[in-house]
């Protein structure tokens, strides 16, 4: 039995709600690639059974959910992942079949809510370009990173010179930087100061003047590029066409970032990445401003 | 007891948003004014994020879908302050 079946299993065993059943899947689902994610529909098909299974029905929701993620173009299992590492802040994964002769990338994942990139970290990689590449995927949202990474760094500063150490241990270029709602200035500031090539930010958040005033290093992101004095050279930003107060927050970001790129989510809210991802074209974006900016990846 | 600042703060973590994009605080409840669901932005993740969020302060177990049935942030204040009570 894998690892991740075991842990799947403890979680469902020692669950006595739904929201423990849910929490321990949430958990699970933003540290496993997208062949864990398979071995655990298997698991869960094999039983599949109401009169024997307590989670019967959350676990089909799941599978359908898998159904329809898997089955979504763009969706690949070509260019899969393993976990290098997992630690309670970051998780590290790699491309299989890593291409020795290719250069040595680092893609970076600030998650925000949940702790993911708007939907299950097997999800998000299974889109990536499918080139030879290292992601690490850090989770300090909530409070927009201002705290730093549990066990790794203490503030955001820190959490940069974290990030820049391990690229440098690793002989890792950081090539891209992308962040999710609360994880997207980060992302932008970090991408910036780790002078990343492209910086891809999904639904910039709605930060509020006090929220600016408690975590000043972050603030929004005119504020932070007048800091970086940035013009927004490699930066896509993506927000969804049915959140007033994001399509607002980019166009204010388009006009002091003029080089910036946006893409409008039709019918999207606030997590832009989901209907992407459902609806086939999170790769096909990604694949377009991963190439177009500068030069292809590989 | 009053517990809509506790629900206001879990919601800001929560990354719930009204529909206009205006954090979710305390001013909302200004007045005795109340607060539908139906003006917050609650996706299905979310919801589920608030669920775990509630049985892990409070210790009430509501799923996202007797979550959602709540008309207002009122309802599920009175609704936690009835557990809570118990």
């Amino acid at each position: 039995m894998s690892v991740v079946s075991k842990v799947l299993n403890r979680g469902r065993l020692n669950a006595t709600t739904v929201n423990q059943f849910n929490q321990s899947i949430i958990a699970l689902e933003n540290i496993i690639t997208p062949a864990e994610a398979r071995t655990i529909n298997s698991a869960m098909e094999a039983r599949a059974n109401p009169e024997t299974n307590h989670w019967f029905s959350r676990e089909s929701e799941w599978r359908a959910q898998f159904d329809e993620f898997s089955r979504a173009e763009g969706f690949s299992y070509a260019h899969n992942f393993v976990r290098v590492w997992n630690r309670t802040s970051a998780t590290l994964f790699r491309t299989t079949g890593f291409d020795v002769k290719a250069p040595r990338r680092l893609l970076v994942l600030f998650t925000g809510g949940m702790n993911r990139m708007m939907v299950p970290s097997w999800v998000f990689l299974a889109h990536l370009p499918q080139r030879s590449v290292y992601v690490l995927m850090l989770r300090g949202g909530w409070e927009f990173y201002r705290d730093g990474l549990p066990g790794l760094s203490k503030d955001f500063s820190s959490t940069v010179q974290w990030v820049r150490e391990l690229a440098d241990d690793m002989g890792l270029t950081v090539d891209t930087v992308m962040g999710s709602s609360g994880g997207s200035i980060p992302a932008y500031l970090a991408g910036h100061a780790l002078g990343a090539r492209r910086r891809f930010l999904f639904a910039l958040p709605v930060i509020s003047e006090d929220q600016i005033a408690r975590y000043p290093l972050t603030g929004n992101l005119k504020r932070a590029s007048e800091r970086v004095r940035d013009v927004g050279l490699g930066l896509t930003l993506f927000a969804g066409s049915e959140n007033a107060r994001d399509i607002e927050t980019v166009a204010e970001a388009r006009r002091r970032l003029p080089r910036a790129r946006v893409e409008i989510v039709a019918g999207a809210d606030h997590n832009v990445v989901e209907p992407l991802a459902r609806k086939g074209r999170l790769n096909q974006l990604l694949e377009k401003h991963s190439i177009s900016w500068f030069r292809p990846w590989s | 007891m009053n517990y809509r600042p506790e629900l206001v703060t879990l919601m800001q973590k929560c990354m719930i948003f009204t529909f206009s994009g205006e954090k979710v605080d305390s001013s909302l409840f200004a007045d005795g004014d109340d607060v539908p669901l139906s003006s917050l932005s609650i996706d299905s993740l979310a919801a589920m994020q608030f669920c775990i969020e509630l049985e892990a302060h409070f210790g009430w177990s509501v799923t996202p879908e007797e979550l959602l049935a709540f008309e207002t942030v009122g309802d599920i204040a009175r609704a936690l302050d009835a557990h809570v009570s118990r």
